[in-house]
């Protein structure tokens, strides 16, 4: 597998601001890659400059080795977004603007009805496909907007913000329907607020803050990264004091454990592995351990110690 | 991508805006009406009223009228453009996998083809009212309305995008509407106009006196051969090479400088 997008050193401004600041990444091909961030990160903009619609500033974006900035005609070739917002005219229809878009990447006409009517029928908005774009619900005018994508199959598809809008059935669809996309070798962008939808399809994930990188690597090594974030709760009986808290902390290498009304919390990295000293430690000390809990912090506790604690820095 | 490639993308951005029609329905009916009341009624007492030579100025302006109409048509496309950047769309047609030359020369051709079937009604009042007989000329009619619409469609397109707010290309189109149309040739026969020598050589060099002295020579050609701006190859000339200057300029800015991103 290679690298399907390599971005070096890219700077877009708008007057004074700059809204993607010295990015590095690269994404590689087949996988799907989660883009993380808080609103006016500049994950938009990054996606929009390899879709060829910004300019960059300085640097520049190569997909599967063209240029966005020398060979355009060849990226837009190979890269499709289905955009935050759907893109449609008032008087538009589903059905006509998607065949429309079908035949623009390529289909004929005919194969274009054909497919056109398989993704709204799987996507179950063939029963709005003869109305005006500007009397469809939010969700229904989010499912055409995807449906482009589907529809394009193209070898980069980003998606931005694919599931905002949609109920929870659909949701997991379009999750299914996007693995099958990475299936079919294709490599996939997915710009997302939503820590659910980043867990669930993102082999790897970035998350980009004020234009830079501040965090790259799969959801369990960004979860890892978080010092003594996992959990290891348990529900102890008999005496339990300082010296137990302390020979914990020893064993386990751990300065954050606590008791609270019979249970027992220790902070650690990686708690699958220490879990059995945590258990031997106690029960040298004679205490009976009723049950255990881990829980490993979630993509929200990631989102909010590679972001958060900066926001409140900056404050 | 191939040329065959590039023909079909052409073809498809160019219907884009043709899908647009059904929206201009109550647009078209007032212009419809308009172009009426200019041409049966104020057309009539106007030319009961003015005199210029040998010229017959009902027929002048007749044709006037309907190249007022078909460049409001065509400058109509700027406010589409603007239109769509606002709700993203241009964004969405940057992205598709379609080279910029070919989008913007296809938008051109599409806001013309719009331009015209919006004004064919009227080109078909003008016929009827001229009665003219020969099909080439009403074909020649049709054909030179077609290029004129894109050509200024393209331009307009062109402006919009560069300025990227309503406010400001309503303000530009209302100062180009009363500039280019009211100098030149549009409604006022060069004749008339000599005796003024700044309004008479900023009206010779107005392409938009060209464009409807153009579908002059081919709509009344005897009565008007000796009254046009300029000589047939001279507006040929002059036209082709408008022409050819801005769609290199539309090419130029839509390749080089345009990207999405409305309000940034």
């Amino acid at each position: 597998m290679g690298v399907a997008v390599k971005i070096r050193g890219l700077v877009k401004k708008f007057g004074n601001f700059a809204a993607v600041n010295g990015l590095n990444l690269d994404i590689e091909e087949g996988e799907i890659f989660g883009l993380l961030g808080p609103n006016g990160s500049g994950k938009s903009t990054t996606l929009l400059i390899i879709a060829t619609v910004y300019k960059p500033t300085e640097g520049d974006v190569e997909v599967h080795g063209h240029s966005v900035t020398k060979s355009p005609d060849e990226v837009r070739r190979l890269v499709g977004i289905a955009f935050q917002e759907p893109k449609a005219l008032w008087v538009d229809n589903p059905y006509e603007l998607l065949v429309w878009h079908a035949m623009v990447v390529g289909y004929s006409f005919l194969d274009a009805r054909r497919a056109v009517r398989e993704i709204m029928e799987e996507l179950e908005i063939w029963e709005h496909r003869g109305k005006l774009f500007s009397e469809l619900s939010g969700g229904t005018r989010k499912k055409v907007e995807i449906a482009k994508l589907f529809l394009q199959k193209p070898k980069v598809a980003i998606f931005d913000e694919p599931t905002a809008q949609l109920d929870v059935t659909t949701r997991h669809k379009v999750w299914d329907m996007i693995e099958a996309l990475k299936e079919e070798r294709r490599t996939i962008i997915v710009a997302t607020n939503d820590m659910a939808e980043a867990d669930r399809l993102s082999d790897r994930l970035g998350i980009i803050y004020k234009g830079n990188l501040k965090a790259l690597g799969t959801p369990a090594e960004l979860k890892d990264r978080i010092p003594a974030g996992d959990v290891m709760e348990f529900s102890i009986e008999g005496q339990a004091g300082e010296h137990l808290l302390a020979a914990l902390s020893r064993a386990l290498n751990t300065e954050r454990v606590n008791l609270t009304n019979g249970t027992l919390k220790v902070y650690v990295n990686r708690a699958e592995e220490k879990v059995a000293v945590a258990i031997e430690t106690l029960s040298k000390m004679g205490v009976k351990v009723r049950s255990v809990s881990i829980k490993e912090p979630t993509l929200d506790d990631v989102f909010f110690y590679f972001t958060g604690a900066q926001l409140r820095e900056g404050r | 991508m191939s040329l065959k490639d590039d023909l079909r993308a052409l073809a498809l951005v160019a219907f884009w805006d043709v899908r647009k029609l059904r929206r201009y329905t109550f647009f078209l009916a007032m212009r419809f009406s308009w172009f009426l009341l200019q041409v049966l009624v104020f057309g009539l007492l106007v030319a009961n009223m003015v005199s210029v030579g040998d010229l017959d100025y009902y027929k002048f302006y007749v044709v006037g009228a309907f190249m007022a109409v078909l460049f409001s048509m065509s400058m109509v496309k700027g406010h589409d453009i603007v239109e769509e950047f606002e709700d993203g769309l241009v964004d969405y047609q940057l992205s598709l996998p379609v080279k910029r030359k070919v989008l913007a020369i296809g938008r051109a051709i599409g806001g013309g083809i719009s331009a015209f079937l919006h004004s064919l009604p009227m080109l078909i009042v003008v016929v009827l009212v001229l009665g003219v007989s020969s099909l080439s000329a009403v074909l020649a009619l049709a054909l030179a309305s077609f290029v004129f619409a894109s050509s200024l469609s393209g331009i307009a397109m062109g402006v919009a995008l560069i300025l990227r707010s309503s406010d400001r290309l309503d303000i530009l189109m209302g100062v180009s509407d009363s500039l280019l149309v009211r100098i030149s040739t549009i409604f006022y026969p060069i004749a008339a106009i000599s005796g003024v020598a700044v309004y008479y050589y900023l009206a010779k060099v107005n392409p938009v006196s060209h464009m409807v002295d153009a579908l002059r020579l081919i709509a009344i050609p005897e009565e008007y051969q000796g009254s046009a701006v300029s000589s047939p190859e001279v507006i040929l000339m002059f036209l082709a090479g408008f022409a050819f200057t801005a769609i290199l300029s539309s090419l130029f800015l839509l390749d080089r400088k345009i990207e999405g991103g409305y309000g940034r």
